[in-house]
């Protein structure tokens, strides 16, 4: 087990050099983007004086690199500044909606799993049946469409025709039932895509390790074909499908904005977009900050999984950090 | 002597992308109880075929099997997949080639080892079956057997993996054993070793025993028959020693001449030119005849069916 706390040490270290050049990246944004924030937040009719003192405020006026020391020193007390327009301080701002994207993006995961995953070893184990080409027309389907799309169709259809389910917002604060309710189609609006996504996947990597040596070793032992597929074979053949999902809740955590603005629900994407539109780069800063730690953690915990299936991992890791 | 596992007249057909493939073409082959048969030929002769044949292991959509296997009066040929797989591990097992890949690389040789010995005594205890997993790795020659049934195969050598395989194939105690190439994949000094514990096995073990092989040495120290395949046909059959001292099938003394040097290097420049005939295009007359010295106009025209040349031996040669 060695091997492993040193990994973790080792890619702690490197997840902290990734959050600080995002961090940079994120500082330097505010360089590159024309247009002075101050002017802007302020208006074309505030007088130069107004201007000034609210550059000085936010501390424009200082040189780039005493800026940056300062913004990266801040965010490592967990202060990721003041909204100049709500004069709230953004880490609140940015908490206050960081639940939802979070319940979102793991519930949408969690149901492309739940339906990807059987479906994928179903056509596996039934190769070039019917069945298998028909799911591979309805993946392939299903990767393709947009989310938006499937969204709209999926508030027409179950919300508005027939009337199961709620259409807009997250629920009443404390109703977990009315919550999960509010949750469904945004999630399923999400999951879809990812469902095909994994459907295929898992099919092409199930049928690889079928074909493994090791695999006709179990069956000439007579092992079942359950014991086979579900215990020896599914194992190896979650890897690839594991490291798949490290990005898609990545990419869930920024990208679900579609969701989120039709389904009226908050989040860090719709956060971010409304920041943009009005050039409030602190806001921006914070929400991309926090979404590129969500990120890098939850890779770190998809390598981490990865080293705890495959002992071939765990032991070059030992190699590696000794 | 009583027959364990008698083949009669059997015929495989594998679907290629080229068209029908006959691998195996009309092969009989009698495996007596408690004998260790050698099974030689080159690559490609249908060896290993004819292993997964006799296991069921044919991938049933893409081969056709015709003709008979019978394992202790059961006939095999035809038998549903549950019954085949009954049979695995029960009465028959296998052990393959390439040891580093017939270990599944994300389980410990205890699991893998336990799941084979639960389907063969469900009724063990964890502690009882426990104890009969590190006899039988003690039994095949592994070191430390604490530390190794819960090592992974990576942790494991070559030649100790061969021999966790074959502590598999015993926990069956089947009554037939396929052992295809078993030492094929590993270098000499293991070979040597592994083949010394096969032999060192029989005393234990009273099921008979394929033993596919191409390197004639093995088959000469291990084995009590042999029969030799040639592009898919039986060439000929006998006890070990007679056939190895004195062939009856010029395919036979060809081997044999081509294993009687010293190195690799002078067996590729020894060995027999020309090349097996491919399974996709088969024509009449005697499959080695292309490649024969002795080869007639005869030989070309007229196929020579296996039969007996003397007491015990078959050959399939017009001159035999």
């Amino acid at each position: 087990m060695s091997g492993l706390s040193g990994y973790i040490l080792s890619r702690l270290g490197t997840t902290a050099l990734v959050v600080v050049g995002a961090l940079t990246l994120l500082f330097a944004l505010t360089l590159l983007v024309p247009g002075d924030p101050a002017s802007v937040l302020l208006g074309p009719r505030a007088t130069p004086e107004v201007i000034d003192d609210l550059r000085r405020r936010m501390g424009l006026d200082l040189p780039v690199w005493l800026r940056l020391l300062k913004f990266l020193g801040q965010v490592a007390q967990g202060d990721l500044g003041i909204d100049f327009i709500s004069g709230r301080p953004i880490l609140t701002m940015v908490l206050e909606v960081m639940p939802y994207t979070v319940t979102l993006a793991f519930a949408s995961i969690g149901l492309a799993v739940a339906i990807g995953v059987p479906l994928g070893t179903y056509a596996a184990t039934h190769p070039n049946t019917a069945a298998d080409q028909a799911l591979a027309v309805v993946s392939v389907g299903f990767i393709a469409v947009p989310n938006f799309v499937i969204a709209i169709y999926l508030l027409l259809i179950f919300s508005i025709w027939l009337d199961w389910l709620p259409v807009l917002g997250t629920g009443r604060p404390g109703d977990f039932w009315d919550q999960a309710r509010r949750l469904i189609l945004p999630a399923a609006s999400l999951a879809i895509g990812w469902v095909g996504y994994i459907a295929r996947l898992m099919r092409s990597s199930l049928l690889e390790i079928l074909n493994e040596p090791y695999i006709r070793t179990n069956r000439a032992f007579g092992l079942s074909k359950a014991k086979v597929v579900y215990k020896y074979a599914l194992k190896g053949a979650a890897l690839p499908t594991i490291a798949i999902l490290g990005l898609g809740i990545g990419r869930l955590l920024g990208g679900a904005i579609f969701a989120e603005i039709i389904f009226a629900r908050p989040g860090l994407g719709k956060l971010i977009y409304e920041a943009i539109g009005t050039r409030n780069y602190p806001i921006v800063q914070g929400g991309v900050f926090v979404i590129v730690l969500l990120f890098v953690l939850t890779n770190l915990l998809v390598d981490l999984v990865y080293a705890w299936i495959d002992p071939r991992i765990r032991a070059n890791l030992g190699k590696a950090s000794s | 002597m009583t027959l364990l596992a008698d083949l009669r007249d059997l015929r495989v057909a594998l679907a290629t992308p080229a068209g029908p493939a006959q691998v195996l073409d009309g092969v009989s082959l009698e495996i007596p109880r408690g004998r260790i048969v050698g099974l030689v030929g080159e690559s490609g002769s249908g060896k290993s075929t004819l292993a997964l044949a006799l296991l069921g292991l044919l991938p049933a959509s893409l081969s056709r099997l015709d003709g008979s296997i019978r394992l202790d009066g059961e006939e095999l040929v035809g038998a549903s997949p549950e019954r085949l797989q009954a049979l695995r591990g029960t009465r028959m097992a296998m052990i393959f080639q390439d040891p580093m890949t017939a270990l599944n690389p994300l389980f410990t040789v205890a699991t893998q080892l336990a799941d084979v010995l639960k389907r063969r005594e469900p009724g063990l205890s964890g502690a009882e079956r426990r104890a009969r997993l590190l006899g039988m790795l003690d039994k095949v020659g592994i070191a430390d057997p604490e530390r190794r049934l819960h090592a992974y195969p990576h942790e494991l050598s070559g030649g100790m993996r061969q021999r966790v395989m074959i502590a598999m194939a015993l926990l069956c105690r089947p009554d037939l054993l396929i052992a295809d190439e078993p030492t094929t994949a590993l270098d000499v000094t293991i070979e040597a070793q592994i083949a010394g514990l096969i032999r060192d096995l029989r005393r234990d073990f009273a099921g008979s025993i394929l033993f596919i092989s191409h390197s004639l040495g093995l088959v000469a120290e291990l084995t009590d028959e042999v029969a030799v395949l040639y592009a898919g046909t039986l060439v000929e059959s006998g006890p070990t020693a007679e056939v190895f001292a004195r062939p009856r099938h010029p395919y036979t003394s060809a081997l044999l001449a081509c294993e009687a040097d010293l190195d690799r290097d002078v067996r590729e420049a020894l060995s027999i030119p020309g090349e097996v005939p491919s399974p996709l295009e088969r024509g009449t007359g005697c499959v080695f005849a292309s490649r024969c010295i002795r080869a007639e106009h005869r030989c070309r025209e007229e196929t020579p069916l296996p039969r007996p040349v003397e007491a015990g031996r078959i050959a399939a040669c017009h001159f035999a």
